[in-house]
């Protein structure tokens, strides 16, 4: 019999009690345990999907992006290998990595992603995607409620936001408590003192786990401080055992972001949800192309410098699970809160928008593939913002990742709601 | 009116700055409530010379005469914020730099994307303003250089308005999106382009003036709309002037700034309760009665039954600066600051760790402030500063003859805590074991009394309840 994801937790964290007294601890190598792991990589600020999966053959294309569309011949990355995927798409002469995954079959595409009604402002819209509300009242994010219900019982690392100073809204929880890791390397819990630590820690423990008012700020505070002293010391074994011949460059904050997950995920057998925020650089109202010197190149500029960032990394971060024995085990998923507005602005940027596209990576998906439809780009269909309607429900997108990815998922539970699943997995 | 008794004079200082000695606390708890916050809030009275002095002799930029005299080594981010984390460390009006954070994280600016002139210009800006009348600041912010950089106003012509600023004046610097009372849509995505229209045209240059940091704000009339616009249903050839004030006289932008500041002093609203709607009305009405005045609406939320009341206290997180700024204030330990070899560098490195890196908030919204900042990675943060603190601090006046004395010694200085005495007790029989953990009496010559009173101050400074506020 093989053993399940939740047969082999509840024998790690019997386990894991005696295993935090050893050194060497847990630091198996967890896979051959068959679990599923989800990295979701948040595009904050509203990515321009126009111009990352550009639908160059649309006449209308050019029309409404005279000078930030790419035209045909400038489909080409440094390399000069050119970026067509095929007579329709073409993928932004920044994402050569990814779109060496999407030949290898790696990585989907998911198109005319959005919601009915679309908010354009920032923060109600990250709300909507991360809580997979669109009436704004949920509090606790999709995949807080899916480890609400699937990993209440497992170690602190199972649920790990990193990159971002506060806990994203889409793993804010009831029952479980997420950590938070800007970047590895951090000072454990430490005592100056070094002969009385014992003393202290034990006195510090003594404090935060008394018991405190349900819901209360003391209480969170309590619990994560616990957490942080308990995972400060294991964040640091995970350093040491985590080993891989591939480089994240030092340079590039999503890579370095995607390879503390590949640490944590490597290392640590509960490891299951991760979220990457990349906050507000998608923001682009101004200068999306260009530099000072040459304020029209279109291989330039911010949108172009942010999704190479992100192409490198999700490029070394495949290939660090490969080579980790975990690419049948890890899902990586992209989302940003809206696209923007199909029409350039006069400052080389875009406004905000509604409908864009995603990509979905991993060696189980269907890769090298289109799901959904591409969004019209005729005037006369636009919402009264003069923006894209959507086509692909983006709870679609969850339902698909919950269902037929996540261990115990249920995305009618965790949705409210049933909604058509995407055949990438 | 009766005198505040300690614990409101504590809240009240808390609230009002980042951390009181507790001679302060003394001294303020012998006034009446009204007294005691008119102290506090009408700050122009208390001199500030010596900050001042020290400041100017400490940070080279600031005599400064000229463009050319400004350079990567005397002006840069460290000492931007080495410069403001030494204000607040040494103001005598800590009400002025809290307002000052309160206003920075309203206005949400970032030096990722703004110079570091405009954002210490604005840091200025913020602070002269920080209690006129509000529709005063908000024109200021907006016409300042640091804004039309950070939402593209400086690009935003008349044959393309950009809506970034159009968009968030009205989301997050007036009105807010919805009504926080009635909870009425408060625009449209049409008021937000007839809004950024009248805004286009809008740009900055160097001033006449030769300090290197006077700016200043101009129409350029080709790209400037001067049409007609219809915003929230009137129709008008409207500037961004007449935006600004449209804005400030709505209710709802009254509302919304109660709701921010309410919130930043006072407790967390929920707006499905009627008795916080009235709350929140209740001061609404302040702002229209006393034309729009900052400083006024403080001053009735500081003297309110609401701020007083049970609910308020210890309703809060400390945030990362209160935290960082509010123990050293507390302990006394501030002499050190100011120094030229003693910049606080290890302080701005522990902001950023704690999630508070000062001019760079984390997008347009600022902040997320209370459980926002309570992540595994910033709380640790605060565990390791709280030793580093005690670490370099002279501990000796907390000894006292016994164990009890010097807890309770102890936990006075951190601004009348409300502990439970268990914890207390437990406080001394740590202070009573050897490094082994052999109960041997504090009085034991096995005892390191000043290593353990130093930790001793970070353990206080790890529980739960000191991050409240």
């Amino acid at each position: 019999m093989a053993v399940t994801r939740r047969d082999f937790i509840k024998q790690s964290s019997a386990a894991f009690s005696i295993a935090m007294m050893m050194p060497a601890l847990g630091l198996s190598r967890p896979q051959q345990t068959g679990r599923k792991i989800l990295v979701l990589v948040q595009l904050g600020g509203g990515n321009d999907g126009l111009n990352t999966v550009i639908p160059y053959k649309d006449p209308r294309y050019r029309t409404l992006r005279p000078t930030i569309g790419f035209t045909e011949a400038e489909l080409k990355d440094t390399e000069g290998n050119s970026t067509i995927i095929n007579g329709e798409f073409a993928f932004h002469p920044a994402l050569s990595e990814l779109k060496e995954l999407f030949d290898e079959g790696s990585l989907a595409v998911v198109l005319g992603v959005g919601y009915p009604n679309p908010d354009l402002s920032h923060d109600a819209s990250n709300a909507i995607w991360q809580t997979a509300d669109t009436t704004k009242q949920a509090r606790v994010g999709w995949l807080g409620k899916y480890a609400d219900s699937a990993l209440a019982d497992e170690p602190p690392l199972s649920a790990v936001s990193v990159g971002f100073n506060s806990l994203p809204r889409v793993l804010s929880a009831s029952k479980v408590n997420p950590v938070a890791i800007r970047r590895l390397g951090e000072s454990p819990f430490r005592v100056i003192n070094t002969p009385e630590t014992d003393n202290v820690v034990r006195a510090f423990r003594d404090n935060v786990n008394r018991e405190f008012p349900a819901d209360s700020f003391l209480e969170k505070l309590a619990r994560v401080g616990a957490s942080a002293e308990r995972s400060s010391g294991r964040l640091q074994e995970a350093l040491d055992a985590y080993h891989s011949s591939v480089i994240y460059s030092e340079m590039n904050p999503a890579a370095q972001a995607l390879k503390t997950v590949a640490v944590l995920a490597s290392v640590f057998p509960e490891a299951t949800l991760f979220h990457v925020a990349f906050s507000s650089f998608f923001d682009t109202h101004a200068r999306q192309i260009g530099t000072g010197e040459d304020p029209r190149n279109k291989s330039l500029g911010t949108h172009a410098t942010d999704l190479k960032r992100i192409s490198e990394a999700i490029k070394a971060f495949y290939d660090d699970m490969v080579e980790q024995g975990l690419a049948d085990d890890v899902l990586l998923v992209t989302y940003s809160e809206f696209g923007r507005r199909p029409n350039e602005n006069a400052s080389l940027g875009t406004d905000h928008g509604s409908a864009s596209n995603l990509f979905v990576v991993g060696n189980k998906v269907k890769g090298g593939d289109f799901y959904g439809l591409q969004p019209s780009l005729n005037a006369t269909d636009f919402d009264t913002a003069g923006n894209m309607r959507f086509t692909t429900d983006f709870r679609s997108v969850y339902a698909t990742v919950l269902d037929r990815w996540l261990e115990g998922g249920n995305a009618e539970e965790v949705l409210g709601a049933r909604f058509p699943q995407l055949g990438f997995l | 009116m009766a005198d505040l008794i300690s614990q409101e004079a504590a809240h009240l200082l808390r609230r009002t700055g980042f951390g009181s000695a507790s001679q302060d606390i003394k001294s303020l708890s012998a006034k009446s409530r009204n007294k005691a916050v008119d102290q506090i809030v009408d700050y122009e009275r208390i001199g500030n010379r010596e900050m001042e002095d020290r400041l100017t002799a400490n940070f080279e930029f600031l005599r400064a005469s000229s463009p050319d005299s400004l350079n990567d080594r005397i002006f840069n981010k460290e000492e931007i914020r080495a410069w403001w984390i030494l204000r607040m460390l040494l103001t005598r009006r800590q009400i002025e730099e809290k307002m000052t954070l309160f206003w920075h994280n309203f206005f949400a600016t970032s030096l990722d994307k703004v110079p570091l002139v405009h954002m210490y210009t604005q840091n200025l800006d913020l602070r002269r303003h920080a209690m006129g009348r509000f529709d005063d600041l908000l024109l200021n912010i907006s016409q300042g250089a640091a804004m039309l950089i950070w939402l593209d106003g400086i690009n935003s012509t008349r044959t393309s308005p950009n809506e970034n600023f159009g968009r968030e004046l009205q989301e997050l610097f007036s009105t807010g999106i919805r009504d926080a009372v009635t909870g009425e849509q408060n625009y449209t995505e049409s008021d937000v382009k007839e809004v950024s229209r009248a805004f286009t045209g809008w740009r900055f240059r160097k001033s006449s003036n030769p300090s290197p940091f006077a700016y200043e704000w101009y129409l350029d009339e080709n790209e400037a709309d001067h049409g007609q616009k219809t915003i929230f249903g009137q129709t008008a050839n409207f500037t961004g002037q007449d935006v600004i004030t449209l804005l400030a006289d709505r209710r709802a932008t009254a509302r919304y700034l109660v709701v921010r500041l309410f919130e930043f002093f006072s407790y967390p609203l929920d707006t499905e309760n009627a008795e916080d709607r009235a709350t929140i009305d209740k001061f609404a009405d302040v702002y229209f009665a006393n034309d729009h005045s900052i400083k006024e609406l403080v001053r009735a939320i500081f003297k309110s039954e609401e701020f007083f009341s049970p609910r308020a206290r210890f309703a809060l997180i400390r945030n990362p600066v209160e935290f960082l700024i509010g123990s050293i204030r507390m302990l006394e330990a501030t002499v050190g600051f100011g120094t030229p070899d003693a910049r606080p560098t290890i302080l701005e490195n522990s902001l950023r760790a704690m999630g508070m890196d000062l001019f760079s908030p984390p997008d347009v919204f600022g902040w997320k402030l209370n459980l926002g900042f309570v992540t595994t990675d910033a709380m640790l943060e605060r565990f390791n500063v709280a030793d580093r603190m005690m670490y370099f601090l002279g501990g000796g006046r907390f000894i006292k003859s016994s164990a009890k004395k010097t807890v309770k010694k102890m936990l006075d200085a951190f601004g009348l805590l409300e502990i439970d005495s268990a914890v207390e007790k437990k406080f001394q029989d740590y202070l009573a074991i050897n490094s082994a953990g052999v109960p041997v009496g504090w009085n034991s010559p096995d005892i390191n009394d000043i290593g353990k009173v130093k930790n001793l101050g970070r353990l206080i400074m790890c529980l739960p309840e000191y991050h409240l506020n």
